[in-house]
């Protein structure tokens, strides 16, 4: 057990008269399985639970790193002693034991290739639909598979060797493109930037390293797909994208994880450079275990995210679809450096159950002409509770600097909470920023119009949501946009009463 | 030192003033640095200080503090039906009764001969369907003051109040105020604040909602220049099923002030019907000013209505291209705009000649026409 869930609520039967309409089909996807929830039986080398200098060199060491990682890893551990858990966010989060999980764990057999990789982990990622061998070429997505500590297979790697693109895990980047490394690690999210960035920065064990040379358009979508398997492990995954001058990419991350009584931890640092004229579009569907309907088990998903428009005209666009985890902490933020810059968040966070959620962005402005958007989309049901919280900050020579948000709530069922808290820092007066807030309900209007067409409660309710969160699902990658709205639909069935 | 004098005001523990003192951590760091005495609360103050608040229109409806203690010879309240408890044990009670009509309240901050602090705790009930309270701080320059204000303000079932406060300060003037205000069933309150100048001037105005069909209706402007420092916090809290309330609040910084807002809005469980609204809107006149707006809500259930807007920008150009195409130079259209900008904020207030003056006030403190005296 890493993680006491000490302040969780007991767990309550599910009322009666919270199932109206059609009751044997709702009660049914009710009690529907969470899909990605099995466990790959397959044999695991994994570092003894606990956390000291010896685990940071331990890690370092079985990666093979050389001795200036392991001593930016040490600085980050002996920073994170000195820091203190933060308490400010709206979560109900019982006391982590951070000596109680296992920091590295690794499927046995290492593959040199991905024909060698276990049939058993090729069979798991085929059943979450992630595209590993020849069904790849069709998908035409380059996948970066990581299962718990280790990246255990990157396709495509030779087409976009082909035209300059480095897309490898990031135990990989540091061996063989130490020098860009190097240069970018830390340069975005540094080692003590927080507690759960600093931690990770000591115990990071991969992830996944995209460079994208001056002037290439990335000539297909790059997707990471993050597989947390063995109990009492947590993953401390580190991704970082680099787009030169001119350079473009879109990313796709996916994640899912067993259903387990316990919390796992997951916290990882995602960081993004965008050099003159660059442009990274980073898109998530997380869905990892949610816990189930008391509450229980669940990942913990505390992750840093922050993209650095260094360059002129370069652009950054978060979007992100967040069904799952028990908590979700996170921020994908933009840090509008360079001139006429542009940062985008889009976002559909779901809570259901007893998930809680306190998720946001940062815009920090401080180029000239800088802009950002944001649409953040809440759905609250059953017990959940989502929070919005945002930054936009202008900084005093961002002229013209432009900011728009639009955060909208949906609440389902009476116990659940909506809340939204923006801040708003402006420090030049030729800045134009302006938020907006609304919180509602599904009104009976909504349902009544959509009954007295015949279409069913259930099916009304997942219209009018997928309505509400359209604005968002169009900024997502086709296929993505399918699967956000699915795990939507099966995350929300049963939850109107 | 900031923190011990935020332990002395009773300014919440460590873990609250973290998020609500954020943007004020400075200001109250400079004051710390300062070495309070007691302010007299028999001081004199000469004829100027004492003009800004003898209207008379309040004549007979006048209560008086000085440095935070009542001043009788100052007070009369012969033509209200009002009545004042004498504060023995430093909290002073005002009661308006069913025919209260008007009563002004003033509280005089005069600077000693170096920097001087009062305190003082002002108990407000509300059984009049109808009253009206005029809430009116002023100082005068000098040395610096420190005030801090506690004001509990509880209407009874159905009383309604309208609540105007204008505080027109000096920049060595600082003021905090706490308002705790609790509306019962379908009580109904409108506030209008103004808040002007003051080095550094505070307003917390917490607001429960416990009866059903309350209503609150909150206004608010603020108008700051030179190093003034203003941090505004509403927290408004829906306990009650169908109530509502109403916030618009306007801010105007200029020079090298700074300006905080705060707008909560917390429905509590079981508050259906609840109907929120906020909007903030913000207009920066200089490269060396400063706001910071945070409007926020909590909410717990889900009939529930709730909306807030806030924004930071500057004067809109076409409406400023459409007076100089009327022949308007640029620097009155400016102070035009802006003022009418702040109108919006006190179009509430019943009483107009209460109104023009705090708008003439308003517009006192914005940037001068080019070649005014």
């Amino acid at each position: 057990m890493a993680i006491q869930p000490a302040d969780l609520p007991l767990p309550t039967p599910p009322p009666a008269t919270a199932v109206a309409g059609d009751n044997a089909a709702v009660e049914a996807a009710l009690s529907r399985r969470y899909d990605a929830g099995f466990v790959t039986d397959i044999e695991s080398e994994s570092l003894p639970p606990g956390l000291d200098e010896g685990t940071v060199r331990a890690i370092s060491q079985r990666k093979g790193e050389p001795e200036w990682m392991t001593q930016w890893r040490l600085q980050a551990y002996r920073h994170w002693l000195t820091m203190a858990a933060p308490q400010w966010a709206k979560l109900r989060l019982g006391p982590i034991d951070f000596q109680a999980i296992s920091y590295f764990s690794r499927p046995k057999k290492q593959p040199k290739s991905l024909a060698e990789v276990d049939p058993k982990l090729l069979e798991t990622y085929d059943k979450l639909g992630v595209p590993l061998h020849e069904r790849a070429k069709l998908a035409g997505v380059a996948v970066d598979a990581v299962f718990d500590s280790v990246s255990v297979g990157t396709t495509f790697q030779k087409e976009l060797a082909a035209v300059g693109v480095i897309f490898t895990s990031m135990s990989e980047a540091i061996r063989s493109h130490p020098e860009l490394v190097r240069q970018y690690l830390g340069s975005v999210v540094p080692q003590g930037d927080n507690y759960f960035a600093a931690l990770n920065s000591a115990v990071f064990s991969d992830g996944s390293f995209v460079f994208i040379p001056k002037g290439v358009k990335c000539p297909m979508e790059l997707s990471t797909y993050f597989r947390i398997n063995a109990g009492h492990t947590g993953q401390f995954e580190r991704t970082l994208i680099i787009a030169e001058e001119g350079a473009s990419v879109s990313y796709l991350e996916g994640c899912t994880a067993p259903m387990r009584d316990e919390n796992q931890l997951h916290a990882a640092v995602v960081e993004l450079v965008a050099l003159d004229d660059a442009s990274i579009k980073y898109s998530t569907v997380q869905n990892w275990y949610p816990g189930d309907e008391n509450g229980i088990g669940g990942i913990y998903n505390f992750v840093t995210k922050r993209g650095e428009c260094r360059g002129a005209r370069s652009r950054i666009v978060w979007t992100q679809v967040e069904t799952g985890s028990a908590i979700t902490w996170k921020y994908p933020s933009c840090v509008l450096r360079g001139d006429d810059s542009v940062g985008e968040f889009h976002s559909v966070a779901l809570t259901h159950h007893f998930q809680q959620a306190d998720t946001g962005t940062k815009m920090i402005h401080i180029g000239r002409n800088t802009k950002s958007k944001i649409v953040s989309k809440g759905i609250s049901a059953g017990h959940g509770q989502n929070t919005y919280r945002g930054l936009v900050k202008v900084e005093k020579g961002a002229d013209g600097a432009r900011n728009h948000t639009q955060c909208d709530s949906l609440l389902i069922g009476k116990k659940c909470g909506a809340h939204t808290f923006p801040y708003i820092e402006v420090k030049n007066p030729a800045a134009i920023v302006e938020h907006e807030a609304t919180t509602s309900k599904i009104s009976d209007d909504q349902m009544f119009y959509c009954r007295s067409r015949g279409i069913r409660e259930e099916d009304a309710v997942s219209m009018i949501v997928d309505g509400f969160c359209k604005q968002v699902f169009r900024e997502l990658p086709m296929e993505f946009a399918v699967e956000a709205k699915k795990l939507l639909e099966v995350s929300l069935e049963g939850a109107i009463g | 030192m900031a923190t011990a004098l935020l332990d002395e005001l009773g300014c919440g523990d460590a873990v609250q003033r973290a998020e609500s003192w954020r943007y004020s951590r400075n200001a109250i760091r400079a004051l710390s640095q300062l070495d309070f005495a007691p302010a007299a609360g028999d001081a004199v103050f000469d004829a100027p200080l004492r003009e800004q608040f003898e209207w008379p229109q309040t004549r007979g409806r006048r209560l008086v503090f000085v440095n935070g203690r009542l001043a009788p010879a100052l007070s009369d309240l012969v033509d209200a039906d009002a009545s004042v408890a004498t504060p023995t044990t430093g909290v002073c009670t005002l009661r308006l009764g069913p025919t209260a009509g008007l009563v002004h309240l003033v509280h005089v901050a005069v600077p000693g001969a170096t920097a001087t602090r009062w305190q003082a705790r002002l108990e407000v009930e509300v059984a009049a369907p109808r009253a009206c309270l005029v809430e009116h701080q002023v100082g005068a320059s000098g040395a610096d003051v420190l005030g801090v204000l506690d004001i509990g303000l509880a209407l009874a079932p159905q009383a309604r109040l309208e609540w105007v406060s204008l505080a027109d300060l000096p920049a060595t003037t600082s003021l905090v105020r706490r308002a705790t205000v609790s509306l019962a069933r379908q009580a109904q309150l409108r506030s209008t604040h103004a808040v002007f100048g003051g080095r550094l001037q505070r307003l917390e105005l917490g607001v429960a909602i416990r009866g059903e069909q309350a209503r609150l209706e909150s206004r608010g402007v603020f108008v700051l220049r030179g190093r003034e420092h203003a941090d505004i916090q509403l927290d408004i809290s829906h306990a009650a099923r169908d109530s509502a309330c109403d916030i618009l609040w306007r801010g105007v910084a200029d020079q090298r002030a700074r300006a905080i807002f705060h707008g909560g809005i917390t429905v509590e469980p079981g508050a259906d019907g609840s109907d929120a609204g906020l909007s903030n809107k913000n207009v920066l006149l200089s490269p060396h000013a400063e706001i910071d707006t945070k409007p926020a809500l909590v909410i717990h259930a889900d009939e529930v209505k709730a909306a807030h807007g806030a924004t930071v920008g500057q004067i809109d150009e076409r409406a400023l291209f459409y007076l100089r195409s009327r022949g308007i130079a640029l620097a009155a259209a400016r102070r035009m705009l802006v003022a009418a900008f702040c109108a919006e904020a006190l179009a509430g207030i019943d009483d107009a000649a209460l109104r023009e003056r705090i708008e003439a006030l308003a517009a006192a403190r914005l940037p001068a026409p080019e070649g005014a005296p």
